[in-house]
C-alpha cells in the first residue's frame, strides 16, 4: 500500500482549464499581487497537494503551533511554516473575504481567499526554525528579508506558468496511481540537488533491495553560482538508470521546491512532502537540508524520535565511501579498514575533473555519467 | 425530533465526552454529542471538497500521460 496522504486526504486546490479563462476576463476585479520564486513553487506545491493536508498559506495560530510545538493545531507533526509575506499597501488595501490574485513573473498563478493579515516576530520565527538568528544563514536572511506580515488563506493554484520541465513532474495523484499499478507495497523516496556519485547510487540500491520500487525526487528550485543546472541533473540521472538500474524499480520524477535549509526540521518537512506523493520510506543521509556547520552531522536523522506518528518510515544512512580493502562501497558502520585504505567522494574533486573535461575517478563517478554530463557543455550555473 | 437511530460508542469515548461536557458546563450530553458530530461532518464535508477522489475518466487521463511520458508501457 502507497503512504495514506498526510492527515488523511490528498487535497488538491487547482482550477480547472475551464474556469482560468473566466479568472483572467475578471482580473482586474482582483487586487494583484506579485510572489517570488520560493513562494511560487509553495503554491505549485499547495495546490497539488505535495503539503497536504494544508490548502493555503498558515494562519497566526498555525504559525504559533509550528514553531513551538513543530505540529499543527491539530498536533498533526508540521515543521515549516508555509507562508507568504506581504507588504504594508497590501495589509492596508486588502482586507478579510477579500481574494487576491497572485502572480509570478507576471503570470497568473494562484487566487488567494484572505483569512487573515497579520505581523509576525521574525528573530523568534528564525530561531524556532533554524535554531539560530545568524543572518548569514541563507534560511534566516530569507527570512530577515521579508515584508511585516503574512497573509493567511487558502488558494487555488492557476496552473499557467511553465518552466519547461513540465514532463518531469508528476503530480502526487499520479505517482500514487503510477506505484499503485506497479504493484509497488513499499516505496523509499530519494531526495537530491546533486548529480549522483557512487555513493547515491549505493545508498539507493542499498534502500530498494528492502522495497518494491524507488523513487527519485530531484529538487529543482533556486540555484547558486557553481551548483549543477536542473537539466544535467536529470541527464545524468537518467544515464545512470538507464546503465546500472533495473527498469520496473525506479521512478524519476521532479518537484519543484524553494530549499530553507532547516535542516532538521526541514528533513521531517522533506518526509511529508514524499509521503504525499505515496513513499512509504524516506532516505536520510548526513547533515539532510543544513548549510555550513549550523546542524550536527546525524542532527537531522535524531529529529525522527520525535515523530512516532509521522506516517513513513525514515531509512537513516552514514557516509558512504570506495574502501580498497573492502574491495567495493562501504561505510564507517560496515568497514574494518584504515583510513588509508578509503576514497572518500568528493564533491569538488568531481566538479574539478569535470571543468577541466575529465572523467572523475570511477570510484566517484559512473563513466557513462560523466561523459553524458560532460556532453552537455558547461554543467555548472553562472 | 425526527426519527432516530442508536449508535453504540466505546464506554472510554463516552466518559471522555461526559468530561468534556462537564469542563464546558454542558448539562444535556445527548445534544452536546450530536452537535460534536454535526461540527465534526461539516468539517470533513467541507475538507471532502478539495480531496482528490478520481474518476474513472480522470484514471484513464492520468494512465495515458504516465504512458506519454514512458512510465508505463
Amino acid at each position: 500500500m502507497v503512504s495514506r496522504p498526510h492527515g488523511g486526504r490528498l487535497i488538491e486546490r487547482v482550477i480547472p482549464e475551464e474556469k482560468i479563462e473566466d479568472i483572467l476576463m475578471e482580473k482586474e476585479e482582483f487586487y494583484i499581487y506579485s510572489v517570488d520564486d520560493v513562494r511560487y513553487r509553495d503554491l505549485e506545491n499547495l495546490g497539488y497537494g505535495v503539503y497536504s493536508p494544508l490548502n493555503g498559506f498558515i494562519d497566526s495560530v498555525e504559525l504559533e503551533s509550528i514553531l513551538n510545538n513543530m505540529r499543527l493545531t491539530n498536533d498533526l507533526p508540521w515543521t515549516i511554516p508555509i507562508v507568504l509575506d506581504v507588504d504594508e499597501s497590501f495589509k492596508s488595501e486588502v482586507g478579510v473575504g477579500d481574494t487576491v490574485l497572485l502572480k509570478y513573473r507576471d503570470t497568473p498563478v494562484a487566487l488567494l481567499h484572505v483569512d487573515e493579515v497579520y505581523s509576525f516576530d521574525k528573530r523568534e520565527y528564525v530561531k524556532k526554525v533554524f535554531k539560530t538568528d545568524d543572518p548569514n544563514h541563507p534560511g534566516v536572511a530569507e527570512v530577515y528579508g521579508y515584508d511585516d506580515y503574512l497573509v493567511s488563506g487558502p488558494i487555488e493554484y492557476i496552473p499557467l506558468y511553465h518552466d519547461g520541465f513540465e514532463d518531469y513532474f508528476l503530480r502526487p495523484k499520479e505517482t500514487r496511481l503510477l506505484f499503485k499499478m506497479r504493484g509497488w507495497k513499499s516505496i523509499v523516496a530519494f531526495q537530491t540537488r546533486n548529480v549522483p556519485h557512487m555513493g547515491h547510487e549505493y545508498v539507493q540500491k542499498t534502500a530498494l533491495t528492502f522495497v518494491d520500487g524507488l523513487f527519485i525526487n530531484p529538487v529543482l528550485g533556486r540555484k547558486k553560482k557553481g551548483d549543477f543546472k536542473d537539466e544535467v541533473i536529470l541527464e545524468a540521472y537518467k544515464t545512470l538508470i538507464k546503465h546500472y538500474y533495473p527498469k520496473n524499480s525506479v521512478v524519476l520524477s521532479i518537484v519543484r521546491y524553494g530549499m530553507r535549509y532547516a535542516g532538521p526540521r526541514e528533513a521531517i518537512h522533506h518526509a511529508i512532502m514524499r509521503k504525499n506523493f505515496g513513499a512509504t520510506h524516506f532516505v536520510i543521509g548526513r547533515d539532510h537540508a543544513g548549510v555550513g556547520s549550523y546542524y550536527g552531522r546525524y542532527e537531522a536523522q535524531e529529529i525522527f524520535q520525535e515523530f512516532p506518528d509521522l506516517g513513513i518510515t525514515p531509512l537513516f544512512f552514514r557516509e558512504f565511501f570506495y574502501c580498497r580493502g573492502c574491495g567495493g562501497m562501504s561505510n564507517e558502520r560496515i568497514c574494518p579498514h584504515p583510513d588509508d585504505m578509503r576514497i572518500y567522494i568528493s564533491g569538488t574533486k568531481i566538479r574539478s575533473s569535470l571543468m577541466s573535461g575529465r572523467r572523475p575517478p570511477s570510484e566517484m563517478m559512473r563513466p557513462e555519467v560523466a561523459d553524458r554530463i560532460m556532453e552537455l557543455g558547461d554543467p555548472f550555473v553562472k | 425530533m425526527g426519527d432516530e437511530f442508536s449508535v453504540k460508542i466505546p464506554k472510554t469515548l463516552y466518559y471522555r465526552i461526559v468530561r468534556l461536557a462537564n469542563e464546558l458546563e454542558v448539562d444535556d450530553v445527548q445534544s452536546f454529542i450530536i452537535d460534536l458530530l454535526r461540527e465534526a461532518v461539516s468539517r470533513y464535508e467541507e475538507e471532502l471538497g478539495s480531496s482528490v477522489v478520481l474518476s474513472e475518466e480522470e484514471i484513464e487521463k492520468i494512465k495515458d500521460r504516465l504512458k506519454s511520458l514512458g512510465y508505463l508501457d
